[in-house]
């Protein structure tokens, strides 16, 4: 049965039929006639159309050649005219292709392309179609409807020419989204299109616009899959980066799960281990080095491990000195081996020197101090009393800076040595405090003791070279002159001594640095203080050595509290 | 026994504090040996006349003070002498102490510190 000429009685002459008046028991009727002419063993019209549409939409993914073919198939079994409208990515409705049957016809071409534009706001026609998603059904066609959808004279009159005799638009549809709409036009005399018809046309409909979706898929999937494979390579690429990297690096590195299996070990490493990578690789630590468990080193290894917080640590091994990193890493930590023997070869050097320098720069103070005495008392006259007052004054500043240069050394080395006796802080405090009292005429020292039995256990010189750095500091930062407040007190198990000046303060980022070896606060509104910035240093390693704590509180501008804080002598 | 006609030796082999600590000292009316390296001591033994109070240099030229002291304490004749020993290293202390030095001096001192101490010790 040729469908396409096939009519209903009394459908002819119909303008517009809705589609949803007719869409149920006709789509039952339509797939029940595809179905009895099937079983006949004969192919219907239909399924040969479609059959013949389907394979040539699946045979490309190049859905717009493809459409080409599908509209030149459509022009031998369906229509004289038929065009089609493409929902581009960005949601315009853009014309794609027109064909035409008859040779004759290609006159009218230009116009009906010139009056192509979709208003997709339309109530009816491709924009409507596209819009709702339902098919518009024309059977026959009248000069109010070619009036309707003509967009000027000239078209109208160009579709009049035409002879049009039926015309219905189908959405091409995937799933819920439609993706365009085909036009199917007849111009043959006598020729109207059936619901049969239509359903035809929207069944291909479907087919297109699952393979238009489909196109539209592999499209993105192979965009995605070169973005991918452009990654992987780029992945590839930082990772040979990274691994060249750590295997060129000066440090030896390695990595241990959680397990302490080794996961990855650089040149160095292995090459410090003396092993090759075979017999380390995930292996147990303690399997590549027996002995390794109860080490300072490993006993770090496991602080990381627990922790998940970065330790780093310095470690002589074999003839030379390490600088260890140790970082959480996935489950397990990585390690860093810096090689900083070099360095501390000088380090020492630099120690021994100092050492040896102000050694010898003391012999020289001593004989200067003496010979300075010794005129003092040959010497009666006021002025030349002063002057040598004076002398004394800087040799005690000079012999001050010799010392602290030799206690730095000793202590780098750690052979500062500290006697443990009971110490009365209030007594020590106030001798200070009377010693230094004299050498600042703009300030004046209060002294507060609240607590005046407390008795601390350490080395009494070593306590006050503290409390005199604090008490001179406070002096030397607040050249303004005013009050310095001394407390001596106790707080809890602990005796506080605290020097507080209402000089230049420090800014809160030099706070953190200014216990620091040779650090010093560069200047404050243009004041520059001398000193060779180790005196706080030496303060905060004999406050640790006597398990005590040096704190600082202080405000660019209002001044400093520093608080020096030991454990009291537990007292029966 | 009066401290002022004491016999002092000083031994160091710097010969600016070696001549400032012998006018001080003699000054206070001290009878002072000077001797710049350690050869006054290593015949002491066998010098009928002893001082009565030593004031040795840690570190000399070549010589340790320390050992010095140590070889006076062990020996029967000069073991009685008080030695002061003196050094620009104040964690001397232990070690002279150890060598059996009777006081230990800090470099730099002052003459009141110097003067106190080899008072005390003459006193003894």
């Amino acid at each position: 049965m040729n469908l396409l000429k096939k009519k209903k009685k009394g459908k002819k002459g119909e303008a517009k039929k809705s589609r949803s008046k007719f869409i149920k028991s006709k789509t039952q009727k339509y797939r029940a006639q595809r179905s009895s002419l099937s079983s006949n063993g004969k192919e219907s019209h239909a399924d040969f159309f479609l059959r013949k549409a389907t394979n040539l939409l699946l045979s490309s993914l190049d859905y717009k050649t493809t459409f080409t073919k599908v509209v030149d198939l459509s022009l031998e079994y369906l229509a004289d005219w038929c065009a089609v409208y493409l929902v581009s990515p960005e949601g315009n409705v853009e014309f794609y292709k027109i064909g035409y049957k008859k040779t004759g016809q290609a006159k009218f071409a230009p116009t009906l392309e010139r009056h192509n534009a979709i208003d997709i706001n339309a109530k009816s026609g491709v924009g409507h179609v596209i819009r709702t998603g339902k098919s518009e059904y024309y059977p026959s066609i009248k000069d109010e409807l070619l009036k309707k959808i003509a967009r000027s004279k000239e078209h109208f009159k160009t579709l009049k020419q035409m002879r049009i005799t039926s015309r219905m638009i189908v959405p091409l549809r995937a799933q819920s989204k439609i993706l365009g709409a085909i036009i199917f036009v007849s111009t043959t005399p006598g020729k109207h299109y059936s619901e049969s018809d239509l359903l035809m046309a929207e069944d291909l409909g479907k087919r297109a616009g699952i393979a238009i979706d489909n196109a539209h898929l592999y499209h993105d999937a192979q965009i995605k899959i070169r973005e991918l494979e452009v990654a992987e390579e780029k992945l590839k690429e930082s990772s040979q980066k990274l691994v060249n990297m750590l295997e060129t690096n000066s440090e030896a590195f390695f990595s241990i799960d959680k397990e302490w299996r080794y996961t990855y070990l650089n040149h160095l490493a292995l090459k410090y281990a003396g092993k090759a990578r075979e017999e380390m690789i995930s292996k147990k630590m303690w399997e590549v080095f027996p002995h390794v468990v109860g080490y300072s080193f490993f006993n770090k290894y496991q602080e990381v491990m627990t922790s998940r917080k970065s330790v780093e640590f310095e470690e002589k091994m074999h003839d030379g000195w390490f600088e260890v990193r140790v970082y959480p890493y996935e489950d397990g930590i990585c390690v860093y081996y810096r090689d900083i023997s070099d360095r501390k070869q000088l380090e020492q050097r630099k120690d021994e020197f100092i050492s040896i320098a102000s050694h010898e720069l003391k012999t020289p103070v001593t004989s200067i101090k003496l010979y300075t005495e010794i005129v003092q008392k040959l010497v009666h006259d006021e002025k030349s009393s002063e002057y040598l007052k004076h002398m004394m004054t800087q040799i005690d500043k000079l012999n001050k800076l010799v010392s602290d240069l030799l206690d730095l050394s000793r202590m780098q080395i750690g052979k500062l040595e500290f006697r443990k006796e009971k110490v009365s802080l209030e007594r020590l405090v106030k001798e200070i405090v009377v010693m230094i009292e004299p050498t600042s005429k703009k300030h004046r020292i209060v002294y507060e003791c609240k607590d005046p039995g407390v008795l601390v256990a350490g080395d009494r010189d070593r306590l006050g070279q503290v409390v005199t750095n604090l008490l001179t500091n406070a002096i030397k930062y607040s050249p303004q002159g005013g009050d310095i407040i001394v407390r001596v007190g106790k707080r809890d198990t602990n005796a506080i001594v605290s020097v507080q000046d209402f000089g230049v303060g420090i800014e809160e980022l030099d706070q953190k640095k200014i216990f620091n070896r040779f650090y010093q606060v560069a200047s404050y509104q243009g004041h520059t203080f001398p000193g060779l910035g180790i005196g706080l240093y030496i303060s905060k390693v004999i406050a640790d050595v006597h398990k005590g704590e040096l704190i600082v509180k202080s405000k660019p501008g209002k001044g400093s509290l520093f608080t020096f804080i030991l454990p009291l002598v537990k007292t029966k | 026994m009066p401290t002022q006609n004491s016999h002092i030796v000083i031994v160091d082999d710097d010969a600016g504090i070696l001549e400032a600590v012998k006018i001080i000292l003699e000054g206070e009316g001290y009878k002072v040996t000077a001797s710049s390296d350690g050869e006054y001591i290593e015949t002491l033994a066998k010098n009928p006349k002893k001082p009565d109070l030593i004031l040795l240099d840690v570190l000399l030229s070549g010589k340790d003070g320390r050992e010095l002291c140590a070889m006076l304490k062990k020996n029967e004749v000069t073991r009685h002498i008080p030695i002061i020993m003196f050094s620009a290293h104040p964690s001397a202390s232990t070690t002279v102490k150890k060598a059996g030095a009777d006081a230990f001096l800090a470099k730099p001192f002052n003459i009141g510190d110097l003067l106190s101490l080899v008072e005390k010790l003459l006193k003894k």
